[in-house]
């Protein structure tokens, strides 16, 4: 019982310090979004792929590196707007 | 407690020297043997519990907690800020009140009042006729009040630190002219009867008034059961280990209501006999049953409420026969029910404040860190506001010992709550008008944050001085004083860093400097002295200049504070680059040496520390040659305590700074010295023989070569001393033997090396084992340093023969000393010793590989890998494999250690066949030793072990998939070593095998197994590589069982912490996700959405 508990309390602290990690609670979308949240700060840090995408996609590295920080916002979306957000 | 000091007459009019005037009160010197009478009555058990109680071991400063008892026992609730304020503003009022009264009571009263203070002047043992006449005129009146009151008065003496205050032996404590008087009438000794606690509860949960048992009965009933030793069992608590006297008095209910059934009573009565059965279980119960009732009082805290919990525990540390053990764990109960209670804990936020405080200024570190945690937890639940409004009525209290541990609780909850919230506080309290003590406390206050928070002070720097800049010229002479202290402690905190902040108050410290005297001007020195290494050059140069002007005007200051103070100064500032070596040279140092190099300074344990240090501070700058040219005259001096001095600082800057400088003639002078303080030692206590020890052999390494015409006369005098009487000689001898040993070997001379080792070996029939054992050390270093072993004498292998029954010897240092002697000549002097010796050797030695220290297996091991070498490993494997059969764990554990050393001094293809093969014997714990030897061999051998993968598989199979526990957990542990070892070196698919072995075992609950199979699996994937070992994951994620998903996030977290970046490229592509896992059955419903990262796509 009492390992539960400390178990927990490690588990709250690796937390604190690293997001991605999960538990028997995550959930598929809290997964997924921490899954493409690291992939984009990945592409955006590392300056070979950054150049890589930059040429592929004919756009100048900082902008990509701009919209892969964005994507990282709300990272389930998908880059396609609803209707609200646009009003909003 | 001061008027029963006043009364003792002082007998210090003969020894003034013996006068000490800090809080230590005592009798009389020669009444001191009617204590000892005393004592001797004691029993001796009693005296042996006594020793354990923590109040035995408490100074009079921290006694004195024993007085809050009272407030607790008040059973009041805690009173709101206001009523507090008002309460304190009562008491003191009250007291200045008594205050004047005492001084107009002179003027006002008559003959009574008007004898009594002149009696306080008079010699206590001048005869007072006049009081002798009145005492024998009322004495035949006492005698027949006595004769009525004797009978009840006689049963029950006030006790006080043990010593009943018989009549005798007041007649002894007190001075002539007391009369008896005999009580009133309806007066009954009540002061022998434990207040009882259990009443504080009980009011709280009636309404009205309850009239209190009548107090015989309440006796009675105790003494019933008042009797420890009639207690062994407490009824539904059998797993008590004892149950104390004062045990009864907070858990007396348990036993007095225990004819009555659980059924019978009330709720409330029901939660209280739980509660106090789980801290008596925790207080005295056996380790298991402390920490299940330990949690169980946890869980249920909030159900039984503050309240109660406290009304047990508090009363419990206050008690005076508390001891060590029992204080950890009540201390540890609060800690757990505070995370519990939370915020419910605010009522009770006082008095635990006043049972936790005086643990901050315990001596024992770990004491002390105990009460801050429970502080620091109790601000962090209660809050800033409630902590600062419970304290401050304590913070301008009249006495010194509130104000001080209330500081001290301050900065505990300014380093846990931030200094920056708690900093306009003491602001106001470091301005207030109202009392010179709140000042007091507040600079006191920062002074302790200084000290408990070191550098992290630095950030709120500028405010904390703010605080103080003021204060430097407060009109309190004790306020400006402690800000100095408060001043020297910040700067000695934020070193080196933070001029900035300090700059704006050296203007008027400055000015202080000239308007104090004595130990005032002292402190404010100190804090400019540690101010000083925190300037730059330019400013210190000048600061420097100046302070040192003052300091060598009260170079010759008797006052101790004020000796102290220059000699920080000079350490703090002398090494420094703003101070000029002609200054030093030129002005000071005679100065230094005529005032500060003197016996009386050597006498005083502490100044002398410091002398030393500034010596070596002063070297640092002016070079070895004037402090020894000066340190070498008082070495021959007639007071040993200032010989130690000088060779303590001789020797600690020549190791420091080398003695390249030193010229022949002050080497001759300086070993001339160093002997002749050696061999007129008197003094036989550790600490003092280990500086001549160290002193002399520390210089003569230093020496080298120089102390080559020296050596006869050094040598002879170490023998003369080998063979003295008294042990302490011998073992310091002996010790020095083996310091210079490489000395003679550099001088060449080998001769004298063999007649040590010669007279060595005979004194090997020493008696007492601490000499025994510094002998085999002079012995191993004769032997370490011999150029040629066939030319000692007697020859090696008669020395081993002489060593093995000395391994038998019981004492640690003794065995520790022997195993690395044996060790040495196995691994220098093989051949001389014939193998069937060495055989019979590493037998004895297998009972050493079950040492209690850890040293001595330690050092067992590595002998058994040299003798290994020395013979080669088949006859030493036997002896060890068969070692695997015994019952002994530990020896188990060391054997396989053994063989993992052996292995890898003599290669593990020498062993390895051995060791497969022993596993086949169907013996769980031969099977057990095999595999936790060869995790031991994998993790010696590193990389090589890549070369053994393929040929351990089959045996490694087998052990994964043994039912056993114990056994999968030892196998995983040898894949975790072997893993290591091949990591970078390809062998995929061997790790494979094994993982695939290992992960059905990722289920077992057992928390030692599970911890080894998650490891091993983790440095498996090292080398399979991350994609590999997330194909392993992927499925357990979102598995419909929760136990399923819980392991694989565990192992997924453990690779996401070590490795996100190499997770991402083997990241699955989410183009649909089910539904979220429920505790139903899944339903096969997709989100369409597209989850995948375009980006990802992109193809040149």
């Amino acid at each position: 019982m009492s390992d539960n508990l400390r178990d927990r309390q490690q588990f709250e602290t690796q937390k604190f310090k690293y997001i991605g990690v999960g538990s028997a609670d995550t959930t598929r979308n809290e997964f997924i979004s921490n899954v493409k949240r690291d992939t984009y700060s990945n592409l955006a840090s590392h300056n070979p792929t950054l150049e890589y995408l930059s040429v592929s996609l004919n756009k100048p590295k900082k902008e990509i590196r701009f919209q892969m920080i964005e994507k990282m916002i709300r990272p389930l979306d998908n880059g396609i707007k609803t209707e609200k957000d646009k009003e909003t | 407690m001061p008027s029963h000091n006043k009364l003792i007459p002082l007998d210090q009019v003969d020894k003034p020297t013996n006068v000490k005037l800090t809080g230590t009160f005592s009798m009389p010197k020669q009444y001191e043997i009617s204590d000892d009478e005393i004592e001797a009555h004691k029993d001796q058990l009693s005296l042996k519990s006594d020793s354990k109680r923590l109040i035995s071991r408490e100074s009079q400063y921290q006694k004195r907690k024993y007085e809050s008892l009272q407030k607790l026992d008040d059973g009041e609730r805690d009173l709101s800020y206001k009523e507090a304020m008002e309460r304190r503003n009562r008491e003191k009022e009250m007291e200045r009140q008594l205050n004047e009264e005492r001084e107009q009571q002179p003027e006002q009263s008559d003959t009574v009042a008007t004898t009594q203070p002149r009696k306080r002047k008079r010699r206590w043992d001048v005869r007072n006729d006049e009081a002798t006449e009145e005492v024998a005129a009322s004495k035949t009146q006492d005698e027949v009040n006595d004769n009525n009151k004797q009978p009840s008065s006689e049963t029950s003496y006030a006790i006080v630190d043990g010593i009943p205050l018989t009549d005798e032996i007041l007649d002894m404590l007190l001075p002539s002219g007391f009369t008896k008087l005999t009580p009133p009438e309806d007066y009954t000794h009540t002061h022998n009867i434990p207040p009882d606690n259990t009443k504080a509860i009980t009011t709280e949960k009636t309404d009205g008034y309850m009239i209190p048992e009548s107090v015989d009965a309440v006796t009675s009933k105790q003494l019933t059961f008042n009797n420890p030793q009639l207690i062994h069992e407490v009824p539904g608590l059998r797993d008590l280990v004892y149950f104390k006297d004062s045990d009864m008095r907070i858990f007396g209910k348990l036993i007095t209501t225990r004819g009555i059934k659980n059924t019978e009573l009330s709720i409330d009565e029901l939660k209280e006999r739980k509660c106090m059965k789980l801290i008596l279980k925790i207080k005295n119960g056996q380790p298991n049953k402390r920490k299940q009732s330990l949690r169980s009082l946890a869980d249920n805290a909030r159900y039984f409420g503050p309240n109660l919990i406290f009304n047990i525990i508090l009363p419990l540390l206050l008690d005076k026969s508390l001891e060590d053990q029992e204080r950890h764990l009540l201390v540890k109960v609060i800690g757990r029910v505070l995370f519990k209670l939370d915020d419910l804990i605010r009522p009770y936020t006082h008095k635990i404040l006043i049972v936790i405080m005086p643990l901050l200024i315990d001596e024992d570190l770990y004491t002390r860190l105990e009460g801050r945690e429970i502080i620091s937890n109790l601000s962090k639940a209660t809050g800033l506001a409630h902590m600062i409004s419970t304290l401050r009525p304590d913070i301008d209290h009249s006495d010194d010992y509130v104000r001080n541990t209330v500081a001290r609780t301050f900065a505990v909850v300014a380093s846990s709550l931030g200094i920056q919230s708690l900093l306009p506080f003491l602001k106001a309290v470091c301005n207030s008008k109202k009392s010179w003590m709140a000042r007091h406390t507040g600079v006191k206050i920062i002074s302790n944050i200084a000290i408990l928070m070191g550098s992290s002070i630095l950030p709120h720097l500028n405010g904390l001085i703010s605080c103080l800049t003021k204060l430097i010229n407060d009109e309190n002479l004790y306020v400006r004083s402690m800000t100095a202290m408060a001043i020297t402690s910040l700067a000695q905190a934020s070193a080196p860093y933070g001029f900035e902040s300090f700059e704006k108050i050296i203007e008027p410290l400055w000015e202080s400097l000239k308007k104090h005297r004595g130990k005032h001007l002292a402190a404010f020195l100190t804090s400019i002295g540690s101010i000083i290494p925190l300037m730059d050059e330019e400013y210190g140069n000048y600061y420097t200049n100046e302070v040192f002007k003052i300091l060598k005007r009260e170079f010759n200051s008797p006052d101790d504070d004020m000796k102290k103070a220059i000699l920080n100064i000079i350490k703090q500032c002398c090494s420094l680059d703003s101070i000029d070596k002609k200054f030093i040279t030129d002005d000071l140092l005679e100065e230094f040496f005529t005032n500060f190099w003197n016996r009386r300074v050597a006498l005083d344990n502490k100044i002398n520390k410091m002398c030393v240090e500034a010596s070596y501070s002063l070297s640092l700058k002016i070079g070895t040659n004037p402090i020894l040219d000066h340190v070498v005259i008082p070495m021959k001096d007639e007071s040993e305590a200032y010989r130690k001095m000088a060779v303590e600082t001789a020797s600690k800057v020549i190791v420091h700074l080398g003695s390249y400088s030193i010229d022949d003639r002050t080497v001759n002078r300086l070993l001339d010295g160093l002997l002749y303080s050696f061999q007129n030692q008197t003094n036989n206590n550790d600490s003092s023989s280990s500086i001549f020890l160290e002193g002399f052999g520390n210089i003569m390494i230093s020496l080298g070569v120089r102390v080559k015409p020296h050596l006869m006369s050094i040598v002879s005098a170490i023998l003369y001393r080998l063979k003295n009487q008294s042990p302490e000689v011998r073992q310091q001898a002996a010790d020095l033997i083996s310091k210079i040993c490489p000395v003679l070997k550099i001088c060449d001379e080998d001769e004298m090396i063999i007649r040590l080792g010669t007279i060595l070996y005979e004194s090997l029939g020493e008696v007492y084992p601490e000499v025994l054992g510094s002998i085999l050390g002079a012995l191993k270093s004769v032997i370490a340093n011999c150029n040629n072993i066939e030319s000692l004498n007697p020859p090696i292998s008669q020395l081993l023969a002489t060593l093995t029954p000395i391994l038998r010897n019981r004492h640690e240092k003794v065995q520790e000393m022997t195993i690395n002697l044996i060790g040495d000549i196995a691994s220098s002097a093989k051949e001389y010793i014939n193998h069937r010796e060495w055989v019979r050797i590493s037998f004895e030695l297998l009972e050493m590989l079950k040492a209690y220290k850890r040293q001595i297996r330690q050092s067992a091991n590595r002998t058994f890998g040299l003798i290994a070498k020395a013979i080669g490993p088949a006859d030493v494997l036997v002896t060890l494999l068969n070692n695997l059969r015994v019952q002994e764990r530990q020896l188990r554990v060391c054997t396989a250690v053994a063989i993992g050393i052996v292995a890898d001094i003599c290669s593990p293809y020498t062993i390895l066949p051995a060791l497969m093969n022993e596993y086949r014997f169907p013996d769980k714990n031969v099977q057990n030793g095999i595999l936790k030897s060869m995790s031991f061999m994998f993790e010696y051998i590193g990389d090589v072990s890549s070369d053994y993968v393929y040929s351990v598989i089959p045996l490694l199979q087998d052990a994964l998939t043994d039912r056993d526990l114990v056994h999968r957990q030892t196998a995983a542990s040898v894949v975790r070593q072997l893993a290591i070892g091949c990591f970078g070196l390809g062998y995929e698919d061997a790790f494979i095998h094994f993982l695939n072995l290992i992960i059905p075992n990722v289920f077992e609950t057992s928390p030692h197994v599970i911890s080894r199979i998650l490891e091993s699996i983790e440095s498996c994937g090292l080398v399979i590589g991350t994609g590999l070992m997330l194909n392993y994951i992927w499925s357990g994620l979102f598995h419909p069982a929760r136990m399923v998903r819980s392991v694989y996030w565990k192992m997924y977290n453990d690779m996401y912490v070590y490795g996100v970046d190499s997770m991402i490229p083997y990241y699955p592509r989410f183009e649909a996700i089910g539904d979220e896992v429920k505790n139903e059955e899944p339903k096969l419903c997709l989100d369409k959405n597209d989850y995948s990262i375009s980006e990802l796509d992109l193809w040149i």
